[in-house]
């Protein structure tokens, strides 16, 4: 009975509670959050990590999204009520589920072995430097994150990673940007509730497979890193463009196609106004129905075409 | 005794019939080589809607627990439109002209009369006997694609689901010779496409909504990738 009673005076004191001592307000997009803060950012990055590369891995039936797997669960409670029947589903397939993912993962990053003197030759320090240049150009000011600082009003946590498809031929970064209040934690079990969330996603050109070898080779790290930073670059041109103002569709959504790891993979999205100044009308970006910003390596249709040089 | 004797015999023939299923008819390529001759009479069927199913919730109870427990997917699911695949009959007639066939649109309320049974004595010979129709519809051939199921299937063991939601695309699509009575196309459609890792992302659930474009866009794939362009060859040309 006592128990009862402190359960429900601690549930309403948490009610009682004015709303900014529980929790900050969400951001609902880049805009909002820079417009809150005047242009200044406090950036947090896994400094120490080396930057993460993982294998792009396919289960199931199809190539679809990373991560695309069924689970199946056969339940042996049939006699049991239908509570404890969704309760028993509920544990045991979340921990299957985790555990085929884990698995699957596992086994698409043995496409990284034998690699590791190139990988490791790319560091975040150098997105950092990228960052800050790009975004210093873009008038913003950046400041970052002291892990002695006691806790800061928002700070952008970003987290790239580097998916790279099964046959080597291509390599998509998925740039996590997140905002976070208070004290920097750099576990994810320990962050605090995340304010805004959201990926930006450039998916490379295809190499020819003749030259894939070569690209991945211990002797071509220049080339490696030049082509990763580029990637990481987008990304970040997007990033800055989101701060400026929520990204604008021009068009209807509709379902894109492009080439990744040698197999055509889809993308339901609608064409955002962004236009990376580096790659011109060779690639599209795109926002997709979950959100993100996407640059495909697919030529915009709404280019204009190449004028014929004069005839000689 | 005569009714013990009676048993037996209706138990031998149920084993005997039950043994006798007959197999499917397996896929069979498109003729690429058909001659300008060729009228193609096109019977393509309006997509049905796009829906959400729970196959193994069978009781009531389980179908409204599985409703319940998908209610956010399902409202997502409900925005869908089929418009893109329904954009594929008209596709699948271009490629046919462009081919240089001559094409008869059928309503898509088209049924065909009441089909006699078949008995196939020839490799891919249709089970239905579909030669009456040559005079009917003044075609040399009967091309017809329908769809039974277009959308997202979640299964269920009555309370349980054992699967997470994903999309789906079911139908047939054929083109039978009506001289001959011969399949000379014959794609059983069946696209399964799973969602990404995280599928319960409310409130749209873009992993979910990602696998049915990509579905339909497989669909697409698969059937206009089968009929190659090439123009076919004229009669003249072949006598020349």
């Amino acid at each position: 009975m006592a128990i009862r009673i402190l359960s429900v005076a601690i549930s309403l004191a948490v009610l009682l509670l004015p709303e900014t001592a529980l929790a900050k307000k969400k951001f609902q997009s880049l805009a909002d959050f820079n417009q809150k803060n005047e242009g200044h950012m406090v950036l947090a990055m896994e400094w120490l990590e080396p930057v993460t590369f993982k294998g792009h891995y396919k289960a199931g039936d199809v190539e679809s999204q990373p991560g695309n797997a069924t689970y199946i669960y056969e339940p042996s409670l049939g006699a049991a009520g239908p509570a404890l029947q969704i309760l028993a589903q509920a544990i045991a397939s979340k921990s299957q589920r985790e555990r085929k993912y884990k698995e699957a993962q596992d086994s698409a990053n043995l496409v990284l072995e034998g690699h590791d003197e190139t990988i490791s030759s790319f560091s975040h320090e150098g997105l950092y430097k990228l960052f800050k240049e790009k975004a210093l150009g873009a008038g913003h000011s950046l400041e970052v994150f002291n892990p002695d600082q006691k806790k800061v009003d928002y700070y952008i946590q970003l987290t790239p990673e580097f998916v790279v498809a099964q046959d080597k031929s291509g390599i998509t970064l998925v740039n996590n940007v997140s905002i976070f209040s208070g004290k920097y934690r750099p576990s994810k079990k320990k962050r605090k509730k995340t304010l805004f969330s959201s990926d930006y996603i450039v998916v490379s050109e295809s190499l020819p497979l003749d030259s894939v070898e070569q690209f991945w080779a211990a002797d071509n790290i220049e080339n490696f890193v030049d082509f990763n930073k580029s990637l990481f670059e987008t990304s970040v041109e997007m990033i800055l463009f989101s701060m400026g103002s929520k990204p604008v569709v021009n068009d209807k959504q509709k379902t894109f196609r492009y080439q990744f790891g040698g197999k055509t993979r889809f993308e339901r999205a609608s064409i955002t106004e962004f236009q990376s100044a580096e790659y011109g009308c060779s690639r599209t970006a795109v926002l997709t129905i979950g959100g993100d910003m996407m640059s495909l390596p697919i030529a915009q249709d709404s280019c204009p075409s190449v004028p014929e040089s004069p005839a000689s | 005794m005569k009714l013990l004797k009676n048993a037996s015999l209706l138990g031998v023939l149920a084993i005997l019939t039950g043994c006798a299923t007959v197999a499917p008819q397996p896929p069979v390529g498109f003729n690429n080589q058909l001659s300008s001759e060729t009228v193609i009479a096109t019977a393509i069927s309006d997509v049905p809607k796009v829906q959400i199913t729970y196959p193994g919730a069978s009781c009531l109870l389980c179908w409204g627990a599985a409703a319940l427990a998908n209610g956010g997917v399902a409202d997502e699911v409900g925005k869908l439109t089929n418009e893109d695949l329904a954009e594929l009959g008209d596709s699948l007639v271009s490629k046919l002209k462009d081919k240089g066939l001559n094409v008869k649109e059928l309503e898509s309320t088209w049924k065909p009369m009441k089909l006699k049974k078949n008995e196939p004595v020839s490799e891919n010979e249709a089970r239905k006997d579909y030669r009456p129709l040559k005079e009917t519809l003044d075609a040399s051939h009967l091309l017809v694609m329908n769809f039974n199921y277009v959308g997202v299937k979640r299964d269920y063991s009555s309370y349980v689901p054992t699967s997470e939601p994903y999309a789906i695309v079911e139908g047939l699509a054929y083109l039978v010779n009506l001289t001959t009575n011969i399949y000379e196309w014959y794609l059983p459609i069946y696209q399964r496409h799973s969602p990404g890792l995280e599928w319960k992302d409310p409130p749209s659930y873009p992993g979910v909504i990602n696998a049915y474009y990509q579905a339909i866009e497989t669909t697409k794939d698969e059937i206009l990738s089968s009929i190659v362009t090439e123009a076919v060859p004229s009669v003249a040309s072949k006598e020349d």
